[in-house]
């Protein structure tokens, strides 16, 4: 039973991964990273049952409270605040995107053959999404370029990296996932002060204008 | 309390009483005041260190070997430079009614907070503390970047938290994958990932995985260093960040970059021996030295051109490490030490020439400054010899470290190659400073810039310069010390 | 005893009249949800019921140039739609037809069944057919193999393309708790939105020129023409959500034609077919229609989501 939960949120997350890169309105990007953080959460929390680590209900309870309720709410009065609710055309269109995303779940899965715990079974699954989502991750990153789009694209590389540590570790120590956890909602404020002394200084969030800086 | 805790504290409060406002010689004074008291403590707890004892908080979190202690006091030094220099800065804009509230706020209070994150760099010994505490570094610079509010200073930013966070990520991952790699090794807690335990459990760790983890946090925490290829932040922070954030950023951050790195560095090499991380770190450092070439060459602005600068000088630290020698690694430490001395002058003192003309873009100076600007002129002539490692002075001593390890070992051709790109970055480099150094004067009619005055951030700069000339005829003998310490913890006992 | 023949025969007329008789209290009750959903009172459920009678009553309105071709249309792909209904397991797990083929024939009999209709559509030479029609097969092309690819993630987990054992091999080893269950299925619900013509693809309820896809396919329908196109794409959805819920959640479903294990199938199928009714409600009332030249990149989204439930089977 804990094998088929922890599968069915890892695919779900990598889904919704798939969706970020299918489509453009900011909100539905914006809730489908909420919808991703949830998963991560209930990842963490039927490993904290299974397990038995207490510990990891904190980690489950901070995940779920910052990245799946808060850093979506902030995230989406600042694109209200700002009023531009459309990805522009990315640097790659939809199609091609998605087969390129195609590739990296493959690599990502043949690189999580590697490790111990990713060679069958659940921990192939976990480990196999987190890096795919990782590289889709680093992919909508480049391609993407809308301030908040590119945001977005950072917090799933930030939860790829939870979910592999979730994956292949029994659990970072807990003051080490407070520490993290704090910088990340410490890097959202910057970043969400960042795109509005953007946006108003350029009157658009299209962070391929910032290009005058070369050489 | 004990000393290490204070050493972290004051500037912490330093940065609160800077960020709340009141007058400004109070915040001058406070500012000033809490570096040098900094200072003075991160040279007592190397003192600490060197008479025998290893200063440690927070159970093991915080620890002081030979390598903290080295860069604890680097950092220290040159956060009061910044400090010192930064109010005669702020005066210099303050007098151009440059500066609004905001400006005054943020960098009274960040500048220290960026001295204390990096301070806390140093001195963490856990991977998790570490990781935290360089994204501290991260987000106390940003908006010292975005200082002006130009286009182009949020457009630096933006790129910079970008590429920084991204960087930090791969870091974290890296972080991940070695605690999974020593699972089972390290017990439980915040001490498993404390880099004693990690690299005593290293010989067990669990190879691809920790494989993957040491080229992930090497990508990473190279990111923060500014090693070519993930450098690209660097020279659009520089241009836009206000000359004090810069130095502590060329200098403190890059050596707490390359103090994560040799953590790193250290584990793989207890596991997988140096060739590992060490042919990485050699790759990628060979790489910044020769990327730094032609972008020094057709250069059209100062800072960018230290910028690159600084990704040469990180480039060969890591050549130096890479090159798995002891020699190496001590000329590398040197090269720190040497670099950390040497470049505030010239970030000073080209900033300094960037206030006087509004801009520091190499034409909008134009030429003959030495007559405009004869202090900071000559003292840029004189960074400029000596970030160009060229004798008598310090830089030239380390680069020769490195060099003669690497020839006497198996890397000839890539020292060969480090050697050609050293020389020609030394052209670069002069024929650049030479033209606004020297050079036609522009028509004075056209633009009248601000008459040099011997403030006290040209004091600074001069101060400077004098400690830097003076360290590459007679290092003093605790600083030797710590050297030859650091680089007994790098290279480990035999 | 009954021969097997009329066994399968009488089968297939049930399960088709079934079909046939539920298809527009689902249109109903989607279009009553969507309308509570706006804190609007609604149709009355029966309203589908009413609507074709209306339509059916009506004298069939026929352009002068119009040939066989306009008239075929609307019931070559009624009777295409009816056809599919008895390839698909719905109460118990065998598809009254399965022994004619699988997967691949149900696509295709639905393949036929649009080529018809967009055909018709082309044949009176009015400027709003001939441009639904071509928006349909636009996005058919790629819907189209998304569909297949999708169908065949399940197969790979059974090794069969017939649907009626691919059910029952899905109820005996239960479900597969495989990544790709999932990717299929989200693959697979695109493509019943994008099939069906509702929202973020296609709105149902307008007729804006700009936008409209399917209804500009049978706009010059009339009377029971239009009956029979309403029906056959209510059946039609019917049959996309059935597949969906037999497909991924085989739970409730009868292996034996008895009247207890029937009624229960009965209750577990209207259940599931409500729960993703409900679903396809809420997509349809929290997006917003998507400009045409972007359908093709939402449809390419469950094209590469079906293609990854493929594939990862093999990772």
């Amino acid at each position: 039973m804990t094998a088929n939960i922890l599968i069915f949120c890892a695919a779900g997350m990598l889904v919704t991964a798939y969706l970020m890169v299918g489509q453009k309105a900011l909100f539905t990007t914006i809730r489908l990273y909420g919808v991703q953080s949830l998963l991560l959460g209930i990842v963490a929390t039927t490993i904290a049952i299974a397990e038995s680590r207490p510990e990891l209900f904190v980690t489950a309870a901070l995940t779920v409270t910052l990245k799946a309720i808060l850093i979506p709410w902030f995230l989406m009065r600042t694109v209200d605040r700002i009023g531009i609710h459309r990805e522009i055309e990315p640097f790659l269109s939809v199609p091609a995107s998605l087969l390129v995303c195609l590739g990296l779940t493959v690599v990502g899965y043949r690189v999580s053959t590697g490790f111990q715990e990713g060679a069958r079974g659940v921990g192939h699954h976990l480990i196999g999404v987190a890096l795919s989502l990782l590289l889709i991750g680093l992919f909508l990153m480049v391609t993407r370029k809308k301030a908040i789009t590119q945001i977005l694209a950072l917090l799933t590389v930030e939860n790829a990296v939870f979910l592999v540590a979730l994956g292949v570790t029994s659990g970072m120590p807990l003051i080490v996932e407070l520490g993290i956890s704090f910088d990340v909602i410490l890097a959202v404020l910057v970043l969400g002060v960042l795109v509005r002394r953007i946006v108003g200084r350029f009157e658009s969030m299209d962070v391929s204008r910032l290009s005058k800086l070369k050489g | 309390m004990n000393l290490l805790l204070w050493t972290l504290t004051v500037p912490l409060l330093t940065a609160g009483i800077g960020g709340l406002g009141g007058p400004r010689s109070f915040k001058e004074l406070t500012m000033v005041g809490g570096l040098a008291l900094t200072f003075g403590l991160c040279l007592a707890t190397a003192g600490d260190f060197l008479a025998g004892s290893t200063p440690v908080a927070f159970g093991d979190a915080l620890r002081v070997d030979g390598l903290s202690a080295l860069v604890l006091v680097l950092c220290g030094f040159v956060g009061l430079l910044s400090g010192t220099y930064g109010v005669g800065y702020l005066r210099r804009n303050e007098r151009r009614g440059l500066v609004t509230p905001r400006m005054r706020r943020e960098f009274y209070g960040l500048i220290p907070a960026y001295v204390f994150a990096m301070l806390f760099v140093s001195v963490s010994n856990n991977l998790g503390v570490l990781w935290i505490a360089v994204e501290l570094t991260t987000l106390a610079s940003v908006f010292l970047i975005a200082f002006h509010d130009r286009d182009t200073s949020l457009e630096a930013a933006w790129k910079f938290l970008m590429l920084g966070s991204l960087g930090l990520g791969f870091a974290l991952l890296g972080t991940v994958l070695l605690f999974a790699a020593g699972q089972g090794h390290l017990g439980e807690g915040l001490a498993a990932l404390n880099w004693t335990r990690l690299v005593e459990a290293a010989p067990q760790m669990h190879p691809f995985t920790l494989r993957l983890g040491v080229v992930f946090a090497l990508i990473g925490y190279g990111t923060k260093a500014g090693l070519a290829p993930m450098h690209t932040w660097k020279p659009d922070a520089y241009r836009e960040a206000p000359s004090p954030a810069v130095v502590l950023m060329a200098v403190g951050m890059l050596n707490g970059a390359v103090y994560c790195i040799l953590r790193i560095h250290m584990i793989s090499k207890a596991a997988l021996g140096p060739e590992f991380s060490g042919g990485l770190l050699l790759t990628l450092g060979l790489l910044s030295v020769l990327i730094a070439v032609p972008f020094i060459l057709i250069q059209w602005n100062l800072k960018r051109l230290l910028a690159y600068s600084s990704i040469e000088h990180v480039g060969i630290m890591a050549v130096g490490v890479g090159l798995g020698a002891e020699a190496g690694v001590f000329g590398a430490l040197l090269h720190m030490t040497y670099h950390s001395l040497a470049k505030p002058v010239a970030l000073f003192s080209a900033g300094t020439l960037a206030q006087l003309h509004s801009s520091s873009d190499l034409d909008q100076i134009g030429g003959g400054t030495l007559g405009r600007a004869p202090v900071a002129s000559s003292l840029l002539v004189l960074s400029a010899v000596m970030i160009t490692g060229s004798p008598p002075f310090g830089l030239f001593f380390s680069e020769m470290t490195i060099l003669r390890a690497g020839f006497s070992g198996s890397h000839v051709t890539a020292t060969s190659i480090l050697l050609a790109a050293l020389v020609a970055l030394f052209c670069g480099v002069a024929y650049q400073v030479g033209r606004i150094v020297a050079g036609p004067s522009p028509d004075p009619a056209v633009k009248a810039p601000d008459p040099e005055r011997f403030d006290i951030a040209l004091a600074t700069t001069t101060v400077a310069a004098v400690v830097a000339v003076v360290s590459a005829f007679y290092l003093p003998a605790p600083l030797v010390a710590l050297i030859r310490a650091a680089t007994q913890v790098v290279w480990g006992t035999p | 005893m009954i021969p097997d023949a009329f066994l399968t025969i009488g089968a297939s007329l049930l399960q088709a009249g079934g079909m046939l008789a539920a298809a527009p209290l689902l249109r109903t009750a989607i279009k009553k949800m969507k309308a509570r959903l706006q804190n609007r009172q609604g149709p009355p459920l029966l309203q589908g019921y009413y609507d074709l009678a209306k339509l059916i009553r009506k004298e069939p309105v026929r352009s002068e140039t119009a040939s066989w071709v306009y008239v075929a249309g609307p019931r070559v792909y009624f009777a295409a739609a009816v056809a599919a209904t008895t390839l698909v397991p719905v109460l118990v797990a065998v598809a009254p037809l399965e022994a004619a083929g699988g997967i691949l024939l149900l696509v295709g009999t639905l393949a036929f069944g649009r080529f018809a209709l967009a055909t018709a559509a082309l044949d009176t030479g009015s400027p709003f057919g001939g441009m639904g029609a071509s928006r349909d097969m636009t996005i058919a092309a790629l819907a189209e193999p998304a569909l297949m690819l999708g169908l065949f993630a399940q197969a790979l987990a059974a090794g069969t393309m017939n649907l009626g054992v691919l059910v029952r091999a899905l109820v005996q080893q239960g479900p597969s708790w495989h990544p790709s269950d999932l990717l299929a299925f989200a693959g697979l619900f695109i493509i019943v939105i994008a099939e069906t013509g509702r929202i973020p693809v296609d709105n149902p309820a307008t007729h804006l020129e700009l936008t409209m896809i399917h209804e500009a396919m049978v706009l010059e329908y009339a009377g029971p023409d239009l009956a029979l196109v309403e029906w056959a794409s209510a059946v039609k959805e019917l049959l996309y959500l059935t597949l969906l819920v037999n497909l991924f959640m085989p739970v409730g479903i009868a292996t034996s034609v008895e009247t207890e294990a029937l009624f229960v199938a009965l209750m577990a199928w209207t259940g599931k077919v409500f729960l993703l009714a409900i679903a396809v409600t809420v997509v349809e009332s929290t997006n917003a229609k998507l400009r045409l030249f972007r359908v093709p990149e939402l449809v390419s989204v469950s094209l590469g989501l079906a293609f990854l439930a493929l594939a990862i089977r093999f990772l």
